[in-house]
């Protein structure tokens, strides 16, 4: 362990550092750390887990991320519909349909548990986070909503060789 | 010739009037549970004499989210998510004794390049919870800089720590058998593998000399100054005994000169493989627990960068079925946290989830020296031995 | 971390108390709850484990309101668990007892170690554990109004039983009901 002698006297170093950041935050040529929210944004990671959004198309209401919700903020409803057959003289096929697939965000803890269960590719993390509301009754997203997000989903970083 | 006054011999002139002896009561103050030095809801009740404090009783329970009942009802992968909120500053490390002890139940060999990067990212941890101590201690004993120092060379470790796991505080990153394999089950999301994302060797590397910089400077500029030597030296002495009896441990035993840190002496992950020291310091009190916690981020930081420049290659995670059910059987594992020691005791009985999960946290058996270090301390040391054992109320109440 | 220094603690552990044993690289010895605080002075004195851990209960039943109940069916008791360990090494262990449930008590710990005296305020407010010749033994996290003891397996979680489990609405209806045949194909 060092001794704590200091090269200068204390508050000299205290002085220097201080008036050297106000330099630094106020004059435009240098390095300014702060970022002016909400005029100007913070680029984030691919992977940063800011909103979930669901390909509606891709899901088959399986409930496997519904029963592995450690919250159960997501409710989920469907129902079968019988097809007519591909070809002609087959049998009938039933194809499952989504009614209602809502995700709470006032309950959801942003775990990313149904994310990673799901077998059929249909739920994304999305780095979006300004869908804050007024009422909490508003945070419940559903179907149409959580198909939106779907267009703000990255693509995601290549991998370190 | 001028008569001077000998600045140690002057006459005390209280003692020229009457004295009377007049009873007095002990004063009840409550530093109440809503008070920005206590680092959450801690209320302490505190009798005082003048500015002297005759005896101390904290009452907690204010942040009590009852962990181990809700650990009862939730899957091993639920449990997961649920306890890096236990010690929120630093969320990776929270999770580490947990799998940990899972993969000890289930005999899970957890790949090499899985602990490599669950050492890197808790070191990354250690390194931003003592940002966070070394912002607001200072700020306790009335320092207003360096917190603006710290937040901002944080912010670069804690973009590191959301670039490869996804969140800042709550990764949710550690899986049964090594680290999280995928971005989903899916046929295309199974190939989105959660390696290293590409770039985070050369981005550590500059945040890392950022920070060896930034220590030099908090050195300098916490350390070398002169009121803060005045309000920490000899300030909460803690002996040694007192430390070991209480179940004190992590950076406020090795203060007190107990040479103990489960990195070097257990191997829940492969620190043997690199060269680092453990500072330990003499006295006991306030400036040997800051100075120990300041120089162990320069050590993690070395860590850091020996762990990345031999990186092993293979996969991230072992096979494990997909409904993960441990055998049955109890065990306890233990990390070094950068609190303390935090260890996890799991009883299970072949179920989806722990019959019985103990949590043993650091803040916990470390703030039960209170009443016993602030008998006869003054008030302001009352919030300079506070901020000294950083505590955070998520670790005391669970 | 000398795997022989640990083998030779564990040896001598072993041989001093008849009812341990290691299981997942933890010892676990277990003795009669009137030698407890005995045991702790032992443990102390001969065997230079003066670094007090922690304490706890564990609630075996078969009747559980959550979670799931043990595989093989156990006698309803409580078992108290300690964990003692040396600041030169690594070793640790860990001690237990079995008490009735229909009459908790035991002697407290906190002559021998001081640091006992939360752990064991915590285990009384949870499973209500009547601890002797504890100094102060009232609750340490919950209000005091708060009746009954939350982590007893007879104690429900609310939260789990208002609402209802959302994995559970079922997607296969009945044949007749709620078979809908579209018009157009797809």
């Amino acid at each position: 362990m060092q001794k704590f002698k200091p090269r200068i006297p204390g508050f000299l170093t205290g002085l220097k550092i201080v008036i050297g950041n106000m330099f630094k935050t106020l004059l435009p040529f240098f390095e300014n750390p702060n970022v002016n929210y909400p005029f100007e944004k913070e680029i984030l990671a691919p992977r940063t887990r800011g909103v979930i959004a669901l390909d509606s198309e891709a899901c088959t209401s399986c409930m496997l991320c519904a029963r592995s919700c450690p919250d159960w903020c997501i409710y989920i409803e469907g129902h079968k519909e019988l097809q007519p057959p591909s070809k002609p003289g087959g049998r009938q096929r039933s194809r499952a349909v989504l009614d209602r697939f809502d995700i709470d965000y006032a309950l959801c803890m942003y775990c990313g548990i149904c994310v990673e269960v799901c077998p059929f590719d249909a739920l994304f993390w999305s780095p979006e986070y300004e869908y804050s509301e007024f009422s909490m009754g508003d945070m419940l997203h559903d179907k149409d909503r959580l198909d939106e997000w779907l267009k703000t989903v990255p693509e995601g970083p290549g991998l370190e060789s | 010739m001028a008569q001077t006054m000998d600045p140690n011999n002057m006459p005390i002139l209280s003692e020229a009037s009457v004295s009377v002896e007049i009873e007095t009561e002990d004063m009840t103050l409550n530093i109440g549970p809503q008070h920005p030095s206590t680092h959450g809801v801690l209320r302490l009740v505190a009798k005082i004499n003048g500015e002297k404090i005759s005896s101390v009783e904290p009452v907690l329970g204010y942040m009590h989210r009852g962990y181990e009942k809700l650990a009862e009802v939730r899957t091993y992968p639920q449990v997961t998510t649920l306890v890096n909120r236990i010690d929120w500053v630093s969320g990776f490390a929270n999770e580490i004794p947990f799998i940990a002890g899972a993969e000890k139940l289930m005999e899970i060999e957890v790949p090499e390049r899985a602990q490599y990067i669950r050492l890197i990212l808790t070191e990354m941890a250690r390194i931003s919870s003592h940002f966070v101590f070394n912002g607001a201690f200072p700020l306790e004993i009335g320092a207003l800089t360096p917190i603006f120092l710290a937040m901002e060379d944080r912010e670069r470790v804690l973009d590191l720590l959301e670039s490869v796991t996804g969140g800042r505080f709550h990764p949710n990153f550690n899986r049964i058998g090594g680290v999280k394999p995928a971005a989903g089950a899916g046929p295309t999301t199974k190939k989105d593998i959660q390696d290293l994302p590409a770039g985070f060797y050369h981005d550590t590397k500059v945040a890392m000399q950022k920070v060896l910089e930034a220590v030099d400077r908090f050195e300098d500029l916490i350390g070398g100054n002169e009121v803060f030597q005045i309000r920490t030296k000899n300030v909460g002495v803690l002996p040694k005994e007192v430390a070991e009896e209480y179940g004190v441990s992590g950076p406020i035993l090795r203060a007190s000169g107990v040479e103990f840190d489960l990195r070097k002496q257990s191997n829940y992950l492969p620190y043997d493989k690199f060269d680092f020291e453990i500072p330990i310091g003499e006295n006991g009190d306030c400036f040997d627990r800051w100075s120990v916690r300041t120089s162990e981020m320069r050590e993690s930081a070395k860590i850091i960068l020996q762990a990345i420049e031999d990186m092993p290659s293979g996969p991230i995670q072992a096979k494990v079925p997909k409904v993960i059910k441990v055998p049955k059987g109890q065990t306890y594992v233990r990390a070094e946290n950068p609190k303390g020691e935090m260890g996890y005791y799991i009883i299970s009985e072949g179920g989806l989830g722990p019959y019985r999960l103990k949590i043993r946290t650091a803040s916990f058996s470390n703030i039960s020296i209170l009443p016993i270090m602030l008998e006869g301390a003054l008030l302001p040391d009352l919030i300079a031995i506070m901020g000294s054992l950083d505590f955070v109320l998520g670790d005391v109440d669970r | 971390m000398n795997q022989s220094d640990q083998n030779e603690f564990v040896n001598s552990i072993q041989s001093k108390f008849q009812n341990s044993s290691v299981e997942f690289d933890t010892l676990k010895i277990e003795v009669d709850s009137q030698s407890w605080v005995d045991t702790h002075k032992t443990l102390k004195a001969e065997f230079d484990l003066k670094f007090f851990n922690w304490l706890s209960a564990v609630d075996w039943d078969n009747d559980v309101k959550i979670g799931d109940a043990p595989k093989e069916p156990v006698t309803p008791s409580f078992e108290i668990i300690s964990c003692l360990s040396k600041t030169n090494s690594d070793d640790l262990v860990i001690s237990s007892t079995k008490i009735s449930k229909e009459d908790p008590q035991i002697d407290s710990l906190v002559e021998v170690f001081g640091g006992a005296n939360w752990h064991e305020r915590e285990a009384y407010e949870m499973f209500g554990i009547n601890f002797l010749n504890h100094p102060n033994l009232k609750k340490l996290y919950l209000p005091d109004a708060y009746e009954g003891n939350p982590l007893l397996k007879s104690f429900e979680l609310i939260s789990r039983e208002v609402k209802p489990w959302p994995g559970e609405v079922d997607v296969e209806g009945m044949p007749e009901d709620n078979i809908v045949v579209s018009e157009e194909g797809s």
